[in-house]
């Protein structure tokens, strides 16, 4: 039994309102959002990930019948979005390292890197990786802590094909126990699953 | 409507006839401090003491305005008001007016007993650093974009600023000491029962003019937002 | 559910600032954004400053109030990198997400800390030889160097984190360090006035532990409203 409940979810930059009065209730484990650029998918991952406070409204998460506590919401959140990199002075395998210890816990970084398929790279400083091989070092930051819900906002850019097959294998992998939200336009992606929230008709 | 809105507000800012009171009443306080006052001896030009009518009340009502302006500096960041915001901002910047006034009453009284208008006094030195951190206040809100993090970013430099202002204010200038006439004016030899009385009115129409400015700019502001 | 308080508690955010410091010690190592240039800025202004004003080198008063001039210049010409270098290369989200705001806020301050010393390590030694300062309590002079460092650093830790979020930065930085910086210099420069000439300055050493305590104090209440949104 996964959930997500929206209710009157509002935000907005100063004058600019991006998301207006949004109520969404979904019950499974793979969520696509779509909607053109500006409607407000990646301000909605953010505010989930407890990154953004929302002007109002609220946003919960139920696992098994229990609410993740908000103020607990870091600890089981992943985030992957383009404007959250790691620090390109430090290797993958280091990055890794020092956000597993920020988050104080024990975390199997040589698993993470394998899934992601950067293991060969690891030793690396990230700034001397590829866009492509950056995002995945991103997917690997937003899977370390083992996540309930994990966050993908425009997962597929820059990937190759093997790295389409890898993130898709995430994917699978994550919607098992948890929930997967995905930011996309991408119609293959959101065809994966189970339910969509077009955040362009909303408005 | 919106013509009509505004108008009920002008005149909830303060009614004609308080408006007209402040006037008189102002009137007859510089009148009685030209006038009616004595000139004050114990000073080297007893005739120039009188601006200590306008100097005292100027530096309390700087200070009262930076308090006010910090409770509402937390109550933001406890509640998230914007309108604690505005009157946060509204205070400060009526704090910076009074400091300056006082400043420049200072100036013209120093020119007069000690021959020159700056003379690096612990009280002048103070005074001047008390315009540049509250001129700091105003540069970090105008360098924010978004109003939210302005607001909050500037009510936490706002509690900050306050913590170290007695230190500016009482701490140091007694620590450096020097010409500034704190003595001469809590001694009953230096200032009579005729000066308390006048400072009293002119300090009640200054608190008069604070909160005036205040709730007009105040709507002003929180009008411009709704916009 | 797991884990659930994995994040709070004391010894917690403890090893978290200790990660968060570690971290931007190792890229300050690599990418050396803030360390050459306020040594080098260190370094400049104690040679303008002594080939000016060397002759006064054995008044106490102004030679410490010119050493703390060199530093207070020098600490505001790159303190404010550890923040605004996180905004800049997009990193300040991927550390809100792992760190609590505490943590960041400690780990930053152990940072400029350290920073201060160093750059006192190379600008201190050079300013004492080329001035030809005789320091008579050379204890006292180096605590007072060393918690000094600690009262800037305590002040434009959250200065810079302000800075951060604001559109002109440089210029900036120094104007809002001001307010927090004045007590630490009067008394710094105070106190070690009083340990070149060899008199007891422990009231100026006491007065800036207290002060840093009060404003590490404060700005642990305060640090997550500059830096959430």
């Amino acid at each position: 039994m996964r959930k997500l409940i929206i209710s009157n979810l509002s935000h907005s930059f100063d004058e600019r309102e991006v998301l207006k009065s949004l109520s969404f209730a979904f019950d499974g484990a793979r969520l696509a959002v779509t909607g053109p650029n500006g409607s407000g998918k990646s301000t909605l991952l953010k505010i989930m990930a407890g990154l953004l406070l929302p002007i109002c409204g609220e946003i919960v998460f139920e696992i098994d019948g229990v609410k993740i506590d908000r103020s607990y919401i870091k600890s089981f959140v992943g985030l992957a979005a383009p404007d959250i990199r790691l620090y390109n002075e430090l290797t993958a395998r280091e990055n890794l390292k020092f956000l597993a210890a920020a988050r104080g816990c024990k975390c199997d970084i040589s698993a993470v890197l394998e899934e992601v398929g950067l293991l060969d790279r690891e030793n690396d400083p990230v700034g001397d990786l590829s866009t492509g091989l950056q995002r995945r070092a991103c997917l690997a930051a937003a899977l370390l802590h083992d996540p309930t819900v994990l966050l993908l906002d425009e997962p597929s850019t820059n990937l190759d094909g093997k790295g389409r097959q890898m993130l898709h294998e995430v994917i699978e992998k994550r919607s098992e126990t948890g929930i997967v939200v995905l930011a996309t336009n991408d119609p293959d992606e959101a065809a994966m699953c189970d339910e969509w929230l077009d955040l362009g008709a909303c408005a | 409507m919106g013509r009509l809105d505004s108008k009920t507000k002008s005149s909830s800012v303060m009614p004609m006839p308080l408006k007209l009171l402040w006037v008189l009443w102002t009137a007859a306080v510089i009148l009685a401090a030209v006038f009616y006052l004595p000139p004050a001896y114990g000073f080297a030009v007893p005739e120039s003491a009188r601006i200590v009518i306008f100097h005292v009340p100027c530096a309390m009502l700087a200070v009262v305005g930076y308090i006010i302006s910090t409770v509402y500096a937390v109550c933001y960041l406890i509640k998230g008001r914007p309108d604690q915001d505005i009157k946060s901002f509204v205070s400060a910047r009526l704090g910076l007016l009074f400091t300056v006034l006082a400043t420049l009453s200072g100036m013209i009284f120093a020119k007069i007993e000690w021959g020159t208008a700056w003379n690096w006094d612990p009280r002048e030195t103070t005074i001047l650093m008390l315009l540049v951190v509250y001129g700091a206040y105003f540069a970090l809100r105008s360098a924010i974009n978004n109003s939210t993090v302005r607001a909050k970013v500037s009510a936490v430099y706002n509690i900050l600023a306050c913590l170290v202002m007695p230190y500016l204010v009482f701490v140091l200038p007694r620590i450096l000491g020097g010409l500034h006439p704190t003595q001469t004016l809590s001694s009953n030899s230096g200032l009579s029962i005729e000066y308390r009385v006048v400072m009293a009115a002119s300090a009640i129409a200054m608190i008069w003019l604070y909160i005036w400015i205040f709730r007009a700019s105040v709507n002003r502001l929180a009008g411009s937002r709704k916009k | 559910m797991k884990n659930i308080k994995r994040q709070s508690g004391f010894g917690n955010i403890v090893r978290s600032a200790w990660a968060v410091f570690a971290k931007d010690l190792i890229c300050e190592l690599r990418a050396r954004n803030a360390i050459s240039a306020i040594i080098l800025f260190a370094v400049t202004s104690v040679i303008a400053v002594s080939f000016t004003s060397s002759v006064w080198g054995g008044d106490s008063d102004i030679s410490s109030a010119l050493l703390w001039l060199v530093i207070y210049f020098s600490a505001m010409s790159g303190l404010s990198r550890s923040f605004v270098h996180e905004d800049e290369a997009s990193t300040s989200g991927t550390l809100k997400l792992a760190a609590q705001p505490n943590a960041v806020y400690l780990g930053k301050l152990a940072f400029n800390w350290a920073i201060m010393i160093a750059m006192e390590l190379v600008a201190v030694p050079l300013f004492v030889l080329f001035m030809s300062c005789k320091i008579a309590d050379w204890g006292m002079f180096t605590a007072l160097l060393i918690i000094g460092g600690l009262a800037l650093a305590v002040s434009a830790t959250m200065a810079a984190a302000m800075v951060a979020r604001a559109v002109v930065k440089g210029a900036l930085f120094a104007v809002i360090s001001f307010p927090l910086l004045i007590p630490v210099l009067a008394s710094a420069v105070h106190g070690t006035s009083l340990a070149m000439s060899g008199q007891n300055a422990a009231s100026d050493l006491r007065l800036l532990v207290y002060y840093s305590i009060t404003i590490i104090t404060t700005s642990l209440i305060l640090f997550k409203f500059i830096w959430e949104d």
